[in-house]
């Protein structure tokens, strides 16, 4: 969750966070491609990759996954004001 | 090594400011091709995210694409909100800002009617406007455009409709578009596991795909706050009370009946399209008046509409279109 402060909307975080975002990308990709680096089965990440988001949204196309989904995102507003959250 | 360090930057068709209001400014870009007497095209993007994505390289413009075809181009470009905008509201930019832009390129460009294009959000934005002060718009173009926001495919909309939309505004105000963002990239996971990367380490020394995904990268994450009444009134009566095809949305205090769009009308979606599926976007056939109504897909997802190779035609298809 990002809350935006006088220091976050300097144009010096935004683009260290711009750059913090695409680096924790690639240190997690890095780390999820490690059994795979080691044969460069580049297809075959592909393949967990597709698959992987084809469960994912099986999972939010449900009115279950779709209000779990909604459920984290009003949750985590309500730590900022309580008084507002049903 | 230099071309790696470097951030690229946007470089724009050649244009200049023709109207400004608060945030708003009204681009005017300057033709590049001499065929003349084309109606001026007046382009409305969405809220979210920032409309130079139309213009982000010169050798892939979509929009120096319809310049090219001799199309005359206005752009709306919405800026960025601050606190001062919270109380902006749904009629403010439908029946206010975008009214006087219309105002101004009709008397710019000295024609009585424009034509209007709209794009995702800003497609909303185009529809409800040309369904309320027809007599000024000409043809009206739609791209990725959601009409009915409760098709079964439509993930966003069913996420939506549990948010608690009042309590997200009352605690933030505006809506920050850092959050907006990271919900949008949520949706998609091969997003936060994307082998993009790994093509780029696959060919480390081709800068050209660097400064391409670096743009890709600086346009993605540059998303606008969204003035808080405007998320309040566009997620509950749109996403939640699907109110546009149901012929209940109200602007201010006119009533959006989208009959009333008896003109030429061109809609065109993206196969692929996650945000908004081409079923939310095929549905405006059966709700609008309009006798003449073009539509086709293109193999590709929101944004590849107008940044894909598989896309290249479309500047060319439209102009086509809008030219018979």
């Amino acid at each position: 969750m990002f809350y935006h402060t006088p220091f976050t909307q300097q144009p010096c975080f935004i683009q260290l966070q711009q750059l913090s975002q695409i680096y924790a990308q690639v240190v997690i990709q890095l780390f999820s491609m490690a059994p795979f680096f080691s044969k460069y089965n580049y297809e075959l990440y592909k393949q967990w990759v597709s698959t992987m988001e084809r469960h994912y949204y099986e999972f939010l196309s449900q009115d279950e996954g779709a209000k779990w989904f909604a459920d984290q995102i009003n949750a985590t507003l309500c730590l900022f004001k309580p008084a507002n959250c049903k | 090594m230099q071309a790696f360090l470097e951030l690229p930057e946007i470089n724009h068709a050649v244009r200049h400011i023709i109207y400004q209001e608060n945030k708003l400014k009204l681009y005017c870009y300057e033709p590049t091709h001499p065929k003349v007497n084309m109606p001026p095209l007046l382009i409305v993007y969405a809220l979210v995210n920032r409309p130079y994505i139309l213009d982000i390289q010169a050798e892939c413009s979509f929009l120096r694409g319809l310049l090219a075809q001799g199309i005359p181009i206005y752009l709306i470009d919405w800026g960025y909100p601050t606190k001062e905008d919270k109380n902006l509201t749904l009629q403010d930019y439908i029946l206010g800002l975008l009214d006087r832009c219309v105002m101004k390129v009709k008397e710019h460009s000295h024609a009585s009617k424009i034509n209007l294009m709209g794009v995702c959000q800003g497609g909303v934005f185009a529809l409800c406007y040309s369904a309320l002060r027809a007599d000024y718009i000409n043809k009206l173009i739609t791209l990725v455009t959601p009409v009915d926001f409760h098709t079964p495919d439509n993930i966003l909309s069913r996420i939506v409709r549990y948010v608690d939309v009042n309590m997200w505004v009352d605690t933030l105000g505006n809506i920050p578009g850092a959050l907006l963002n990271q919900l949008l990239l949520m949706l998609k996971l091969n997003r936060w596991l994307n082998p993009t990367w790994l093509e780029l380490l696959q060919n480390p020394y081709d800068s050209t795909r660097y400064q391409q995904y670096h743009l890709m990268e600086k346009w993605l994450y540059d998303t606008p706050d969204l003035a808080g009444e405007t998320f309040r009134q566009f997620a509950t009566a749109l996403y939640q009370q699907n109110q546009l095809i149901k012929g209940e949305l109200m602007i201010g205090q006119e009533r959006v009946d989208l009959k009333q769009l008896s003109m030429p009308l061109l809609n065109i979606y993206a196969h692929y399209d996650y945000l908004v599926p081409p079923s939310s976007s095929q549905a405006l056939e059966h709700h609008v008046g309009s006798k003449n109504y073009t539509a086709f897909s293109l193999p590709t997802g929101h944004i590849g509409l107008f940044t894909s190779k598989k896309a290249r035609q479309l500047p060319f298809e439209i102009a086509r279109w809008y030219s018979h």
